[in-house]
């Protein structure tokens, strides 16, 4: 019954969606794509945020097998598509993706993970040390292999965001930038606008993608979500030629990412990639630093170190610039989708933590599905507010 | 080294020189930082040939009288036995400033426990904060100012000072710059030739701006002097004309100017071709605010201070408690304004320490010298500057961004699409984030967005800078 009630009443909604990055950005294209009336809110510029401080991995391998895989496994289907249909070169490439093996105690935990990925279907391969270094000479001959699919992809985050908002532009979205939210209007539970610094604007659907803000925007109407800044750190060097012909991981990056308690003995992994630039971005940390945007010298130590390892032909190379994004961290590692039981009109589309690239795609679908009150393509119930709410006793049905 | 000191001094040109001199001779730990080889910075950069000891100025410069002149600050330098608690450390590059006043330094090998080659990167905690990081030359982007043969008046400059080579054997001089002269002079100096001075400026702009020297009167008469040795050398001189193009294969061979009407514009149809190996041209200045911007500085817009000029009080004190600028990062009015707030910036920064420093009467005959300097600030940067028509008639196969190799029909399409602040400009055209990181075209590409947008300084927000913000090698990092 209630249903259809806002059936009715959200025929032609206004739509606002808080946050220019790539989740924000993506939702806003999708929905403006289905004639919706959306207005994409920004504080800053676009892609100011973590969706501009981040690598562009859109890497199958690294995700939990389960749900979480499953959802980068649709999100990679549209990639292919993405490319085409944006305005701007999203520079998307199906590289291949590498993890590599490091210590001979990782080798059996990977030929599990591998045996797992394999059972839901993700096209993966362990290659021994020899068969690596054939693929990469550049590599350390002291790695121990690698884990290989040719799934793995890269992209261009910075180009991805500003395709979504151009393409969102073109299907006439509103773009605000260097608008900040200062709160949110409601009247009997329910959403009815926004109140920025260029002035209130009316909606009958709010989408807080705000990443790491979005804990902050979630509590102007008092709902309080888990969802806190981790940051990552990213080192880039000079462009040069091509040094390795896929995008890579560390086993130990896997390992912490599903496990924060082993980043004390494990570290935190490493990243590379390559762009079409030849500037190879290198990462990154995870570290709880509140609000801080700053690099550390301990954190670039620590990913040149851990790289320069793997690839040790690095070290002849410049840095030319590091910089810092704040990924938005959710306890269980998956994103929070969804309506809110507690505000009418109120969902929630954060928390992706390092994998808000990967998944914008098939988000930005999704969401725009579930704030139109369409069937979704995939159930988004495990990624529900509910599952934070109801552990605080919060109302809930 | 050690890990911390009482004061860092970034920068020691003259207004660096002239602060760790005050700073002296009063118990506390000092570092000073320099990147060249070298004290001196631009103005002293032959004067200060020996490492070892320190420099500092006679101390009868600043009785002189109400301004202080660059002629006299050379004149004045003198070495020095280094003076106990100040550590002099050169080819020593500030990355970056974290917060609480930390520098990320990347000090060469023999500072470097067991290093070799390529240095290593240390952090280093300043009790206070002293930025003298000076200013670079700017530039005009025309067709071909990529070509080896062409360079910035500067660039010729340190050629010869530094390194005793003329720029060319005939060499032609353009662009807006005061330095256009005393360039012409060290070369005729150095027996090279000039080929022609070609001066943007037509004579009528400056006589109009001479009111603005009403304290430096004697500049006008070293400007008349300079211009008079010229003319008795029969260097041609031509004012008012713009160069447009340079011309060439793998080298420069040939430079056109154009005719400017008298608002700036090119006249069509007025193109004149010179034959030339070398061409020195140059726009004026602009700070060096990388580092204050990272260590969070607030700044303002003042075209008469030539741009993004870091906020200060009248301590020169910036927005960041305990953070201090002096020199032409709080706006570009030459080596005399550096010498004062030098001095300045030291007393204030004393002061706060508790530390006793003289009659404040002499403090306050500084702030007066200050004042005086910055009427000579509006005079330079008024000369040096050009119409926004210069920008907005840029042919859109010229290269802005060099490392990127970004075009200004590229930057014209991306402003067109919406991309009209610094940030997303950047993010959209990728003009600025290559090797130098935008030290060359950061400040075109503003002037280009003011020109294109017709918004103010403010809606097109100032520039941001990561650390570093000079390339370092990788396995600097890797040292212990």
């Amino acid at each position: 019954m209630d249903k259809e009630k806002n059936e009715v009443k959200t025929r032609f909604p206004l739509i606002v969606v808080i946050g220019g990055g790539v989740i924000g950005t993506s939702i806003a294209w999708h929905l403006a794509k289905k004639a919706a009336q959306v207005t994409l809110i920004e504080s800053l510029d676009l892609a100011s945020g973590s969706s501009g401080a981040c690598d562009g991995l859109v890497f199958m391998q690294s995700k939990k097998p389960g749900i979480h895989l499953g959802l980068a496994m649709e999100s990679l289907k549209r990639f292919h598509l993405l490319k085409k249909e944006l305005p701007v070169d999203i520079e998307f490439r199906q590289t291949g993706g590498r993890v590599i093996i490091q210590t001979p105690a990782q080798y059996p935990a990977m030929e599990k993970f591998v045996r797992e990925q394999k059972d839901i279907g993700l096209e993966v391969c362990l290659m021994d040390a020899k068969q690596t270094l054939a693929a990469e000479p550049f590599l350390s001959p002291d790695i121990y292999g690698s884990s290989w699919s040719s799934l793995d992809a890269q992209v261009n985050p910075i180009n991805l965001t500003l395709g979504f908002a151009l393409g969102a532009k073109k299907n006439h979205a509103r773009i605000l930038t260097r608008t900040k939210v200062l709160g949110i209007h409601t009247k009997n539970n329910r959403v009815t606008g926004v109140a920025t610094t260029q002035g209130d604007i009316p909606a009958d659907l709010v989408v807080n993608a705000a990443g790491a803000g979005a804990g902050r925007i979630g509590q102007m109407v008092g709902i309080d979500l888990p969802i806190a800044p981790r940051r990552g750190q990213i080192v880039v060097t000079q462009a040069t030629r091509p040094m390795i012909s896929s995008c890579m991981i560390s086993a130990g990056y896997i390992a912490v990412k599903y496990d924060p308690s082993l980043a004390a003995e494990q570290g935190e992994g490493m990243s590379m990639e390559q762009t079409d630039n030849g500037n190879l971005l290198l990462g990154s940390t995870r570290e709880f630093a509140g609000f801080c945007r700053e690099n550390t010298l301990s954190g670039i130590r620590r990913i040149i170190s851990r790289t320069t390892e793997v690839l040790p032909a690095l070290k002849h190379l410049q840095v030319i610039r590091t910089f810092a994004g704040l990924r938005p961290y959710t306890p269980d590692g998956l994103p929070i989708l969804g309506p809110v039981p507690s505000l009418e009109g109120f969902f929630m589309a954060a928390g992706h933590e390092g994998d808000g690239i990967a998944l914008s795609p098939i988000t930005g679908e999704l969401m725009a599905d579930m704030v139109l009150g369409q069937k979704t393509a995939v159930s988004l119930a495990p990624f529900s507010p509910d599952r934070f709410i109801s552990q605080k006793g919060q109302a809930h049905e | 080294m050690k890990q911390a000191y009482d004061v860092v001094i970034v920068g020691s040109g003259v207004a660096g020189i002239a602060a760790a001199n005050t700073l002296a001779g009063h118990g506390l730990e000092i570092l000073v930082l320099d990147e060249n080889p070298h004290a001196g910075g631009q103005i002293l950069r032959q004067h200060c040939r020996v490492t070892d000891g320190f420099w500092e100025f006679d101390p009868r410069l600043e009785r002189s009288g109400r301004t202080v002149s660059t002629q006299k600050i050379v004149q004045s330098l003198r070495p020095v036995r280094r003076p106990k608690g100040i550590t002099c450390v050169h080819q020593a590059r500030v990355l970056g400033i974290f917060s609480d006043r930390e520098l990320l330094v990347h000090v060469p090998d023999p500072l470097c426990p067991g290093g070799s080659g390529p240095g290593c990167v240390l952090e280093i905690d300043a009790g206070y904060l002293l930025l003298a990081t000076g200013a670079r030359e700017r530039f005009l982007p025309f067709k071909g100012w990529t070509l080896p043969g062409v360079m910035s008046l500067g660039a010729a400059q340190i050629l010869m000072k530094s390194s005793g080579i003329l720029p060319a054997r005939h060499t032609l001089i353009a662009g807006t710059s005061p330095l256009q002269t005393v360039l012409a002079l060290e070369i005729l100096k150095n027996k090279g030739n000039v080929t022609a001075i070609l001066d943007e400026n037509p004579f009528a702009k400056k006589l109009g701006l001479l009111p603005l020297l009403k304290h430096h009167g004697f500049l006008a008469g070293e400007g008349a002097m300079q211009m008079l040795g010229l003319l008795i050398r029969k260097v041609r001189f031509r004012q008012g004309v713009r160069v447009v193009e340079a011309r060439g294969k793998n080298e420069l061979t040939a430079v056109v100017t154009a005719d400017l009407d008298r608002k700036g514009n090119t006249v069509p149809g007025t193109f004149q071709t010179y034959p030339a190996e070398a061409l020195a041209v140059g726009y004026g200045f602009c700070p060096n605010i990388e580092l204050p911007v990272q260590a969070g500085c607030a700044l303002d817009y003042d075209a008469d201070r030539g741009g993004w000029v870091v906020r200060v009080d009248h301590a020169l004190e910036t927005s960041v408690a305990a953070v201090y600028v002096a020199g032409e990062i709080t706006g570009i009015a030459g080596a005399g304004k550096s010498f004062v707030e030098g001095k300045l910036a030291a007393l204030s920064i004393l002061e706060k320490l508790g530390k006793k420093t003289g009659p404040g009467r002499y403090a306050q005959k500084l702030v007066r010298m200050q004042k005086h300097q910055l009427g000579y600030a509006a005079f330079l940067n008024q000369l040096c500057q050009v119409p926004a028509s210069a920008y907005e008639t840029i042919d859109d196969d010229v290269l802005i961004c060099r490392c990127e190799e970004i075009s200004m029909g590229e930057i014209r399409k991306q402003i067109a699409k919406g991309f009209v602040t610094t940030g997303s400009l950047k993010k959209a055209t990728r003009c600025g984030m290559g090797r130098c990181q935008g030290r060359v075209c950061q400040p075109v590409l503003f002037d280009i967005l003011l020109a294109l947008t017709g918004q103010t300084p403010d809606q097109t927000a100032s520039p941001s800078f990561r650390a570093p913000v000079k390339n370092v090698p990788m396995a600097a990092f890797l040292h212990p």
